[in-house]
């Protein structure tokens, strides 16, 4: 609180109006009586004595206030340095022309110095490669030109030694108490270890491409390169089975007959290979596909089949989904030839469904969890349950060639086709009780 | 009936799969005269009836495989069919490829049939036999 008689100001009053009363005291002491002039100058004394007083007792909460301002720089000035020393962060100011005006503990340990007072004066130039020196250069003098901050930039340090670091920095304009531009100030974050774990992931990338490129050219050999050996040792058997069929003893004949069925066996396994491979190389992007008509498209692909089993094929209403509807038609094709395919004494009845729901156990590439769920349901012959797992793998057959043919590769390309568009597929079914094939399809982008 | 012997002109460059063919032939009993080369560049020759091939005769029937060396069978097919005294000779491909881009690919190019070469003898007599029934009996094509 300042009061107005409490003012320096004030204070020369007093002192004026004590010494004119010192003086009426000693004029007082000459003209008139000494005791007259003895009070005076006693009240004059006095005077002195309370001005003095309060000079300083203003003087002593000036103090007060100064070591408390002082205290508060202090604990600034605390606060800055426990920043600047302890951050991992590097953070460091400098002039107009780029040169260090000040930077922390961390960037001295980085520029291997002991003491950060030794970068004041210096440039990037003193401690990294021209080539990024010139460019960090050319960011401050763009930021001193136009007062723009560069924020959150990745840069890339090479360091004369040859390391590589990596860093995301933001800089910005410093400037004095009239906002006039006086330099710049930036802080830096290492980001080597993301750097080097995102170079990781896009190596892994790459391989993954490459060894896919690698599965479509293997894909290749084994439809043409495989085949044509093949089909000569498949020819000539058999030509050799018209020529000389009971020329040659019935022997002869037999082993004949089991290299043309080997041959031919081969054959169609090399084909389901190559149609398995082609799930993931030759797919079409996903476009608004009505499984209806999918539907339709497979039972009249099927109506031998189904005519020649009585199969009874109901469906519940079927949605649109985000497909390729090529291998869409495979899949329904798949399940619903296997419902006919392993069938019971009775006729086969097949019932399919749709409903859409959120799947907690769905995949990754899902998402919302949004899913449309497809069952195809049947009254065939079951799966033991100890089988769920392996009837998706490829090859794996549960039956003996004589009593079921095929190679084993079907469920194992629904299996493929379901996890290319992002969904999964499962079965439920009590042996000798019908099967009950589970798929989902994403429903993320409704059409 | 048409008892004439059919120049067939077979462009192949596996001699196990002209061999066959050619047994496949005897086996159908399609009475052929079958003249059999190697590669594209030969096969194109002979049909122009260039250099050694100046007195060939021009064949009522081509089976082109679609992998040869030096020109390969798409380049081959191009060929015929941009050629005026070649194109309206039948063209069937007969290749292992099952692969849909050449199916189409050689159908684009104007290929008349495309015959995926099967494994198994007696269907590729009876892909013969058809190729020949169909293209040789059934087909009534533009006199010369």
């Amino acid at each position: 609180m300042k009061s107005a008689s409490g003012s320096p100001h004030w204070n020369w009053v007093w002192l004026g109006v004590v010494f004119c009363i010192g003086v009426l005291g000693v004029y007082a002491f000459e003209m008139s009586s000494a005791y007259v002039g003895s009070c005076i100058l006693a009240i004059a004394v006095i005077g002195v004595v309370v001005v003095l007083g309060r000079v300083d007792s203003r003087n002593s909460r000036l103090n007060r206030q100064l070591e408390e301002r002082n205290r508060a720089l202090l604990q600034e000035r605390f606060l800055i340095e426990t920043l600047m020393d302890h951050t991992p962060d590097h953070i460091y100011f400098k002039d107009r022309e780029s040169c260090f005006l000040r930077i922390n503990r961390a960037m001295a340990n980085i520029f291997k110095l002991t003491d950060p007072a030794q970068a004041v004066g210096k440039t990037d130039a003193d401690f990294f490669l021209p080539e990024h020196a010139r460019q960090a250069l050319a960011d401050e003098q763009e930021i001193v030109r136009t007062g723009k901050p560069l924020v959150g930039r990745e840069e890339k340090e090479t360091w004369p030694d040859g390391s590589v670091t990596w860093v995301s920095t933001t800089k910005q304009s410093l400037r004095n108490e009239q906002g006039e531009i006086i330099g710049t100030f930036g802080i830096s974050r290492d980001i080597t270890a993301r750097k080097e774990a995102e170079e990781a992931l896009a190596q892994k990338t790459r391989e993954l491409l490459r060894s896919n490129k690698e599965l479509e050219e293997f894909a290749y050999v084994a439809s043409h390169d495989l085949q044509e050996p093949l089909r000569m040792i498949a020819g000539y058997t058999q030509l050799l089975a018209r020529r000389y069929q009971g020329r040659l003893d019935a022997e002869a004949d037999e082993f004949i007959k089991y290299a043309v069925d080997g041959a031919t066996r081969l054959q169609v396994l090399i084909n389901d290979l190559l149609a398995y491979s082609r799930v993931g190389t030759q797919g079409k992007p996903f476009t608004a596909t009505d499984c209806s008509q999918v539907l339709n498209r497979v039972l009249d692909n099927l109506k031998i089949a189904l005519d020649e089993s009585g199969a009874v094929v109901r469906h519940s209403q079927l949605p649109s989904v985000m497909a390729d509807a090529t291998q869409l038609t495979q899949l329904f094709q798949n399940l619903i030839s296997n419902a006919i395919k392993f069938r019971n004494q009775q006729p086969p009845e097949i019932h399919i469904a749709a409903e859409r729901r959120t799947d907690d156990a769905a995949p990754q590439t899902t998402p919302t969890g949004e899913v449309w769920h497809f069952c195809v349901r049947d009254n065939g012959i079951g799966i033991d349950p100890q089988y769920f797992k392996r009837i998706f793998v490829i090859f794996q057959r549960l039956h003996g060639r004589d009593e079921y043919p095929g190679t084993g590769i079907g469920l194992a390309i629904c299996k493929k086709i379901v996890e290319r568009h992002g969904g999964r597929i499962w079965v439920e079914s009590v042996s000798g009780n019908g099967t009950s094939f589970h798929f989902t399809i994403p429903s993320g982008a409704r059409s | 009936m048409n008892d004439r012997e059919i120049e067939i002109l077979l462009i192949e460059d596996n001699p196990g799969d002209a061999r066959l063919t050619t047994e496949a032939l005897k086996e159908a009993k399609v009475r052929n005269k079958l003249t059999h080369i190697a590669d594209g560049i030969e096969g194109l020759a002979f049909l122009r009836q260039q250099g050694k091939y100046a007195g060939a005769q021009r064949p009522d029937l081509i089976l082109l495989d679609l992998n040869l060396p030096r020109k390969d069978g798409r380049e081959v097919l191009a060929e015929i069919k941009a050629d005026d005294r070649l194109k309206r000779i039948p063209v069937v491909i007969l290749t292992t490829s099952q692969a849909e881009e050449d199916i189409l690919k050689a159908y684009n190019l104007n290929a008349n049939c495309y015959v995926s070469k099967p494994v198994d003898l007696d269907q590729f007599i009876k892909v013969v036999r058809t190729i020949k029934d169909f293209w040789l009996t059934i087909v009534k094509l533009p006199a010369e």
